[in-house]
């Protein structure tokens, strides 16, 4: 109780006639003496008066002022009877928790003696007090009273105004006036005196007609209103009715009817009707109308297993329109990776917010999405048409290599969104060690030709990968960025060491060192390196290997590359070359003119990689022959006219646009020289054989003994997280590890495998 | 570059080339060289690729780094035999037996990489 209250209450006129009325014999000095002090009045006034007197003497005053009550209450019906008891009970209730608190003494005196020594029909002056309203006026008032309440609930639900705060009263009498002797027993038992009451009066005289009611007056409802509106209007209408009874509940009723009532709301609402609201709700998922959806979502969650049937046809939708909108694009375009990979970001954005916004990202709906999306984005018209189940992970992989490479054309924050979409169809991928590989080969390609937009993306995209997949799997990567920060250092070391030696710089140098076993590259044949070139190499080999015990250096020639200038043309131009290029190039520093065969001989590059490299000189006119026309030149040399003892020289006509020229990409097309996947794959296959060989040790270490289907099943489900794997392939290595040895067969039952240690 | 070291990287050139065939040159070069980029690999200078110890490749990490994910470089050590090891594996066997695994000789270091 409030106790602020009771002392306003102390110092009112108000006070002075309840206390009058409580206990009519007391004398006017004791009541001085309460006033100015509760506890010493407290003992004074148990001292004077007997304890019993006061109890049976209110006793028989409230029954008296009650039966007044109940007289006047006899005068008025319906709701203005029910206005009429609220405000007898509010006033009621007042009274007597403020005679309870004032005579508190004898609570915890006389009465806690009676109840203690176990004398029926004594309670606490509260409880007493609620005891004679219950016996006097609610008996007789509760049939009317519950009849008025429901009426007024149901011309509110018809739409009528109607004063709720008479419900609320009404309800709060029920609720307040229950109680039974056990629970007195126990409330005696602590010292606590407040009233905690049971709600069986309120159970049995009320809630139990208003769910009736409640339910008869829905049953009725939802069918009227079905006939003359469509489900979608029923939808929004049941939504509202279930906000408004919560409301009500809130508003007016006891907080515990909200759990009974909504069990059978659901059931009237929504279950009896389920079919016709799944129907719609294929409707409106067709239509992808997401505020509808979002409605009806409200309702079917509060249905156990009322999602799974929408959360199936959405799935279901999410793989039809991939499998669509992959297969509409035209053939060659599908196969396009920014084509490819936009698609399914597409689909996966339409769809994430349909289940972001109209089912709030409830698991299931998620995993609806998931499942669509890994499904369809494995296996489609572009994956069959390349007879790889792993093309998805190629074209993903190749579409980073756009976005990441310089010259995207994309803004900076798009990059950190592409990237996050770049991970959402990588998670959805079934071969992540596919999209490793080649993930690698165009990382390292963008790192050594220096054509990456910018490291910390390349970066940020790492790190998600090895988040997502692990420490191993984005360690070459990252092994491979360590390299090109090493080698930034060891130049300037070269430099410093160059310049403590008086070298003489007659040109630019800078060098990569790559770790072998990161990079999937291969060393080239040798050939004869121009003086220039050579004498720089060793200098730096030198230096290299003094600096790193145990190590041998070699060049990846292919990847270094070069500026040349030229000396006879008006202006000179600056030619951006391979150092293949290069070495051919500086021939003519020392003759005017040159026969293929000698060119060869004197350069010794492979006479199949020389055409190519003189085909590309002659292409792009630094060098001319006699009686060729550069623009028809092809690989072919025969039908080119070129043969072994074609002259070949300078074009001194040479003329450009630009100052600054790159003939290193192959003239014609500007495509970035592509990746070979062919050997990639077959690599693929390879590690995957060990991969799953360690796997089924693994597994049989721990076993010791299993049967191959058991055995096949944990494989799968091991290596799930990098790729799929086929079953004749795990067939395959398990017998190549019955052959080693590491395993044997069963011989009694031929189809169980035991670990040998 | 200025003019001046152009000169100057052409006349290093010419002191270079003092082969027989430099009396065919123009009197002036079409050619000269203003940046190489070079791109380098290293690996360890080894006569085995796998470790006899671990069993693993000589460029990777050796078995027990691989297993702790260890990002820290395994480095390998040769021994006067001129046979090559990870140094981790290496000095592990040590402990038990002073002598190369693969030709029982003596084990004396002859070289750490680094």
């Amino acid at each position: 109780m409030c106790t602020n209250a009771v002392d306003t209450y102390f110092r009112s006129p108000e006070y002075d006639n309840a206390l009058l009325q409580a206990s009519s014999n007391q004398s006017q000095k004791k009541i001085e003496s309460v006033k100015n002090d509760n506890e010493v009045s407290d003992v004074q006034l148990n001292m004077g008066i007997p304890s019993c007197q006061i109890y049976f003497n209110l006793q028989k005053t409230l029954k008296e002022h009650l039966e007044y009550i109940v007289q006047d209450g006899s005068y008025v019906s319906g709701e203005d009877f029910l206005r009429f008891y609220c405000k007898a009970w509010i006033k009621y209730q007042f009274i007597s928790r403020i005679v309870d608190s004032l005579l508190n003494f004898i609570n915890k005196n006389w009465i806690f003696r009676q109840r203690a020594a176990g004398v029926k029909n004594i309670y606490d002056i509260n409880t007493m007090a609620l005891k004679i309203w219950q016996d006097m006026f609610f008996k007789q008032a509760n049939h009317s009273l519950t009849r008025t309440c429901l009426t007024l609930i149901k011309d509110e639900r018809d739409g009528k105004q109607i004063d709720s705060s008479l419900i609320r009263e009404a309800v709060q009498s029920y609720a307040s006036i229950g109680f039974n002797e056990a629970d007195i027993d126990s409330r005696n038992s602590r010292t606590t005196l407040s009233l905690s009451s049971s709600l069986a009066i309120y159970k049995d005289y009320f809630e139990k007609e208003f769910l009736q009611e409640t339910q008869q007056y829905y049953e009725f409802e939802s069918k009227n209103f079905l006939e003359n509106n469509s489900f979608n209007t029923y939808i929004k209408k049941v939504t509202q009715r279930f906000q408004e009874e919560e409301n009500r509940v809130q508003r007016c009723l006891h907080p515990t009817t909200l759990q009974t009532l909504k069990p059978i709301l659901e059931q009237v609402l929504i279950k009896n009707q389920l079919d016709g609201i799944y129907e719609e709700a294929m409707r409106l998922l067709k239509d992808e109308k997401i505020e509808d959806l979002h409605i009806l979502f409200g309702l079917v969650n509060r249905i156990e297993k009322g999602n799974e049937p929408i959360q199936k046809a959405l799935e279901k939708q999410i793989y039809d329109i991939g499998i669509d909108m992959i297969n509409c694009k035209n053939a060659t375009k599908a196969k396009d990776p920014k084509t490819y990979i936009e698609t399914i970001i597409e689909v996966y954005m339409r769809f994430f917010k349909i289940v972001k916004e109209a089912f709030d990202c409830e698991p299931g709906y998620i995993t609806a999405l998931d499942t669509a999306c890994s499904k369809f984005i494995n296996d489609n018209a572009v994956v069959r048409d390349a007879q790889k189940s792993t093309k998805s992970s190629e074209l993903l992989a190749r579409y980073c290599d756009l976005i990441l490479r310089k010259g995207n054309k994309i803004e900076q924050n798009d990059i950190d969104e592409k990237i996050n979409q770049i991970m959402i169809v990588f998670n959805y991928l079934q071969d992540k060690d596919v999209f490793q590989k080649f993930y690698g080969r165009l990382l390292a390609k963008r790192l050594v030709e220096q054509l990456s937009a910018s490291d910390d993306y390349e970066e940020s995209l790492i790190s998600k990968l090895k988040a997502t997949c692990g420490f191993e799997y984005a360690s070459k990567l990252q092994r491979m960025f360590q390299d090109i920060r090493l080698s930034t250092s060891l130049l300037k070391e070269y430099e410093a060491d160059c310049k403590d030696h008086h070298s003489i710089k007659i040109f630019d140098f800078s060098v990569m060192v790559l770790t072998s076993n990161s990079w999937p590259f291969t060393v080239p044949s040798t050939f004869n390196l121009p003086i220039e070139l050579k004498s720089t190499l060793n200098d730096f080999e030198v230096f290299y290997l003094k600096k790193f015990n145990g190590r041998q250096l070699k060049c990846l020639l292919q990847y270094s590359k070069g500026e040349l200038q030229t000396l006879y043309t008006k202006p000179k131009y600056i030619l951006q070359v391979s150092t293949y290029q290069m070495t051919v190039l500086l021939l003519f520093n020392e003759f005017k003119n040159m026969t293929f065969q000698k060119m060869l001989d004197t350069t010794q590059i492979d006479p199949e990689s020389f055409t190519q490299i003189l085909v590309s000189l002659l292409k792009s006119k630094v060098l001319t022959s006699a009686g060729i026309n550069a623009d028809t030149l092809n690989e072919n040399l025969n039908e080119s006219g070129i043969t072994m003892n074609s002259i070949i020289e300078v074009n001194q006509n040479f003329h450009s646009n630009k100052i600054k020229i790159n003939i290193i990409k192959p003239i014609g097309s500007a495509a970035p020289n592509p990746i070979d996947s062919k050997p990639i794959y077959a690599s693929v296959i390879e590690d995957r054989k060990i991969v799953i060989q360690a796997a089924v040790v693994r597994i049989m270490k721990t076993r010791q003994q299993l049967k191959h289907a058991l055995l096949v099943q944990e494989v799968i489900e091991q290596l799930s997280s990098r790729f799929k794997p086929e079953i004749p392939m795990i067939k395959q290595c398990i017998d190549l590890l019955l052959e080693k040895e590491y395993l044997e067969r069963d011989s009694n039952e031929r189809d169980v495998f035991r670990y040998l240690a | 570059m200025s003019e001046n070291s152009q000169t100057s990287a052409q006349s290093t050139n010419a002191n270079n080339n003092s082969n027989p065939t430099s009396d065919t040159v123009s009197s002036s070069v079409p050619f000269t060289l203003k940046r190489w980029n070079l791109v380098g690999i290293w690996s360890w200078d080894v006569a085995h690729d796998v470790c006899a110890i671990c069993r693993t490749a000589l460029s990777e990490s050796c078995l027990r780094c691989q297993a702790a994910s260890n990002l820290q470089e395994c480095i390998i050590v040769w021994g006067t035999c001129n046979h090559s090891f990870h140094n981790c594996c290496m000095s592990q066997w040590v402990k038990q037996r002073a002598q190369c695994p693969l030709c029982q000789t003596d084990w004396v270091i002859n070289r750490i990489g680094q």
